[in-house]
């Protein structure tokens, strides 16, 4: 027991980085029902847009984020406006396919551009550990939490209490009246593919000065991402916080106690019993639709 | 059946006398194939190793290369995935038609692939496979994969030696990569540290690719041993250190083969202080004709040459001079020669070694350790 | 006043309307009578912008709207109450009738103002405020799409078979509340199956078989209900 609030602190920081991959993945499909695979390596593009920025440009932790987050909008702007748009206009489902394929596209570019040789992001914060009672962390695991609280609070600030957060959750419940409604249907799929994006690309700025930035380091995320987003009930930001951290502390108490090699095996269990209990996940809305 | 299938490959070989006979001055032409991840977890091992590939193959190829015609090489990339590394040794073999293969770095594609060119009786060198697994599965004298380097048997033994004796380690605990190569290594560690009196105080394994360890340190620190012994790839290890240092951990740690990089330095930072890492080969080694690679290594690339160049050096180079000595690029000749190259000189182990592989297909030779001091690996001289 | 010249409409390859073509004075109400498949849903949506024409001309006031998009039509003053009592089901009451205002969001003495004038026309959405939209009922389901048509401040209604599902007693209430909506000078079209409903309310009745219109008149005394039944269940001469 006497491990208990280390192994608690693992995994509140692990499972703030999940419920961030995945607010930016469930909003996605919540609004624009697109699933998209690519999610991973957006995620690593943010960690070398924060490489870029803190190692090669210099900037301090802020401008530093603030770079990734404007690139990360234009580039999921890019991506909804050249690739998903056209595609998906023939038939929405090639746009898994194509999200699959901008994933490996994505992958084998970092593995041109960067190289297959892991980079760390500089955090610009304090370094070494930082002791609360029996707990160790570092003031970067420590920004994970604190920048998912934010961003999270902001998220459902604006979703809750404004015209855009109304615009698209009006999107996301049922088009036709959102557009009836007076609402630019386009316009709120591009926004709501730009925070996608952004959130992606922070979470992995973020993660990029505690573990290392790869070509492959995505495909994991990804999944685990999906897992919490399934979990949750798809579209579903508060599901997404309290799936991903439920996640990040039952896996964090399966490695300490149990051992690592059980950690995804769990995962996935839990995942499983939760859709069988309630398919439409744990927040998912259990209203009948015509 | 047996008649069929002794027709079929008559007359495929009949088939490929003609092809090959039709343009008299490629048929002489040596083709050998090269497999590594290039892409995927394991691709910065693979990338490093082909630089020591294609410096053995240039360096070769100023020599005349091989039958007098420049050394042809075809390179592919298997992922570090078993079903994609079965996939591109037919396609070297059939498209491509190289007779003797160097390759892999992940030892279950590489028992995968070796059983694959076997059948086409193509003979595969090691770059950078260590699980013993790959070539105890040879018949014994009839080996068809070849390792000029020690395997984890070796390489186990040595370094659960070095953390008792030298490092005074007496309790330890041993994190393992889930795969031939992690587990082979982790199982032989603790057979030949218990052997020689030390304790191992529990085994772990974690999943290739895995960054986030807070949750298994933890569990380590409250164990209290005098070392940790790593038995994985360079990234994990790297993360494995730089988390040790952020609790607060003050364990010796030390780590496998795949460790020995600069790259881990860097990511680790000043955790890294005070790793040991066995090591086949550092740029300063005592080994002449290692020395003379590390230094025209230098010259060519303007980087120092690291454990990964000096074995994807070893592998190219001997399949080479096997094939020389052959005389003909035939897979089964090049073999026999490989088996017979005893006084052919290695850049890794202390000087004097050679590739004398034994009817297992092994090379052996004292393994290193180094220890990184202010930033730098210093390697404590062979025993 | 509304005007569909000569409108064809559908989905893909596949006509649905034929050189629909009539006139909703301002003030007016008309009523489109049509079985199942008869094209009236498939007219609603081409009014509203939900489905472009492939050819023909729609006005409001005399100004093309046919190729605007369904999101325009708000700030253009024509609002869709749609078929189904269709709403944001996860949304609460309020949010569900304050979405109506969103292209006069930056008004926002004047969507209070609505918001207030729609909860005294429907006190029962005022109690319900708080509540999810998916847990109403079917007649407070269409009085939220009224309400949230209504916050648009529009010139001119569709009304898409409001009377769909309900009970009769709350189909009386819904058609007092037509009732009162005319009297301040909305202009309305309603698509129907409820022929005697239709009767009671509007002015002009067309019934639409096949696309196409089968039968038109003004609405009176002197409207033969068999023939129009008649026509409405596709037995009459086109």
């Amino acid at each position: 027991m006497a491990l208990l609030p280390q192994f608690l602190a693992n995994g509140v920081v692990i499972g703030s980085s999940y419920v961030l991959v995945a607010l930016g993945l469930t909003l996605i499909f919540g609004i624009l029902k697109i699933v998209n695979f690519a999610h991973g390596e957006f995620y690593v593009l943010g960690g070398y847009l924060a490489v870029l920025g803190s190692q090669l440009l210099g900037f301090p932790p802020l401008p530093a984020l603030v770079l990734v987050i404007v690139c990360m909008a234009a580039f999921g702007w890019g991506v909804e406006r050249f690739i998903f748009l056209p595609i998906g206009k023939h038939d929405p489902t090639n746009v898994i396919i194509a999200s699959f394929g901008l994933s490996i596209l994505l992958q084998n570019v970092f593995l041109k551009v960067a190289g297959p040789e892991p980079m760390i992001a500089k955090s610009g914060l304090p370094a070494g550990a930082i002791r609360l009672g029996s707990v160790f962390l570092t003031s970067e695991r420590i920004a994970i939490v604190a920048a998912a609280a934010v961003t999270v609070t902001v998220l459902l600030v604006v979703l809750r209490f404004t015209w855009v957060g109304l615009s698209l959750r009006a999107l996301s419940e049922n088009a036709t009246v959102a557009r009836i409604s007076g609402i630019n249907v386009r316009r709120v799929a591009v926004v709501t593919f730009m925070i996608g994006s952004s959130l992606a690309g922070l979470s992995g700025a973020l993660m990029s000065s505690v573990f290392m930035v790869q070509p492959g380091g995505g495909v994991l995320v990804v999944m685990k991402a999906f897992i919490v987003v399934v979990m949750a009930g798809m579209g579903s930001i508060e599901g997404a916080i309290v799936a991903g951290l439920g996640l990040g502390v039952v896996e964090a108490l399966v490695t300490g106690y149990l051992g690592s090699e059980m950690r995804d095996i769990i995962g996935f269990l839990i995942v499983i019993a939760v859709l069988a209990v309630r398919p439409q996940g744990l927040f998912g809305l259990k209203t009948e639709r015509s | 059946m047996a008649t069929l299938f002794e027709t079929a490959k008559a007359v495929a070989l009949g088939l490929s006398l003609t092809a090959l006979s039709a343009p008299a001055v490629h048929a002489e032409q040596l083709k050998l194939g090269v497999l590594l991840p290039l892409s995927g977890s394991a691709s910065l091992a693979g990338t490093s190793i082909r630089e020591g590939i294609e410096f053995a193959i240039k360096t070769a190829n100023e020599k005349g290369g091989a039958f007098g015609e420049p050394v042809k090489v075809f390179i592919e990339d298997d992922e570090g995935n078993p079903t994609k590394g079965v996939t591109a040794v037919r396609k070297l073999v059939e498209q491509d038609g190289v007779v003797a293969i160097s390759g892999t770095y992940v030892s279950a594609v590489a028992a995968a692939e070796t059983k694959v060119a076997r059948e086409y009786k193509v003979p595969m060198v090691s770059a950078g496979s260590t699980s013993s697994a790959v070539t105890d599965a040879n018949t014994a004298g009839d080996p068809w994969f070849f390792r000029a380097f020690p395997g984890s048997v070796a390489q186990g033994r040595q370094t659960a030696e070095d953390t008792l004796n030298r490092l005074k380690a007496k309790k330890t605990v041993v994190l393992f990569e889930n795969s031939i190569y992690g587990k082979s290594l982790a199982d032989q560690f603790k057979k030949d540290y218990e052997a020689a009196g030390g304790k191992i105080l529990s085994m772990e394994s974690y999943n290739p690719g895995e960054k986030d360890f807070y949750s298994t340190l933890t569990n380590v620190r409250a164990q209290a041993p005098d070392a940790v012994y790593i038995a994985g790839l360079m990234d994990s290890g790297a993360q494995i250190i730089k988390q040790s240092g952020e609790l607060g951990i003050k364990i010796q740690i030390v780590g496998s083969g795949s460790m020995m990089s600069d790259k881990l330095i860097e990511l680790a930072g000043p955790a890294s202080e005070g790793f040991a890492v066995s090591s086949m080969f550092e740029p300063s080694t005592p080994n002449k004709h290692g020395a003379e690679f590390a230094k025209a290594f230098r010259a060519a690339y303007g980087k120092d040459a690291d454990v990964y160049s000096a074995l994807g050096y070893d592998s190219m180079s001997t399949l080479i001079e096997a094939a020389r000595r052959a005389g003909k690029p035939d897979g089964a000749a090049i073999r026999q020669q490989l088996m017979k190259l005893g006084d052919f000189p290695l850049v890794q182990g202390p000087d004097g070694t050679t590739a004398k592989f034994d009817e297992k297909g092994g090379v052996a030779f004292t393994i290193g350790l180094a220890i990184v001091r202010n930033g730098k690996r210093v390697w404590m001289p062979f025993d | 006043m509304l005007e569909c010249r000569n409108v064809d409409a559908g989905y893909g390859k596949v006509q649905i309307l034929h050189g629909l073509d009539f006139v909703v004075p301002t003030g007016g109400l008309s009523a489109i009578l049509g079985s199942n498949g008869s094209g009236k849903s498939t007219a609603m949506k081409t009014v509203a912008g939900l489905v472009k024409p492939t050819s023909g001309e729609i006005l409001l006031d005399g100004h093309r709207i046919d190729e605007l998009g369904a999101h325009s039509m708000a700030a253009e003053g024509l609002s869709l109450v749609p078929q189904g009592k269709e709403v944001l089901a996860g949304l609460s009451v309020e949010e569900n009738i304050l979405v109506g205002a969103y292209h006069r969001r930056k008004d926002r003495h004047g969507v209070a103002e609505d918001l207030e004038m729609v909860y005294q026309e429907f006190p029962r959405l005022r109690t319900r405020r708080k509540a999810a939209a998916g847990l109403l009922s079917g007649g407070e389901r269409q009085m939220l799409s009224l309400g949230r048509a209504l916050m648009a401040r529009p010139r001119m209604l569709l009304l898409d078979e409001p009377s769909a599902a309900l009970a009769p007693k709350v189909v009386g209430e819904i058609s007092d509340i037509i009732r009162k909506l005319r009297g301040r000078g909305l202009t309305m079209l309603l698509v129907e199956q409820n022929v005697s409903m239709a009767l009671e309310l509007a002015d002009e009745i067309h019934i639409l078989r096949e696309g196409r219109f089968a039968y038109s008149r003004k609405n009176g005394p002197d409207v033969d209900i068999e023939e129009l039944r008649e026509f409405y269940l596709g037995k009459g001469r086109s």
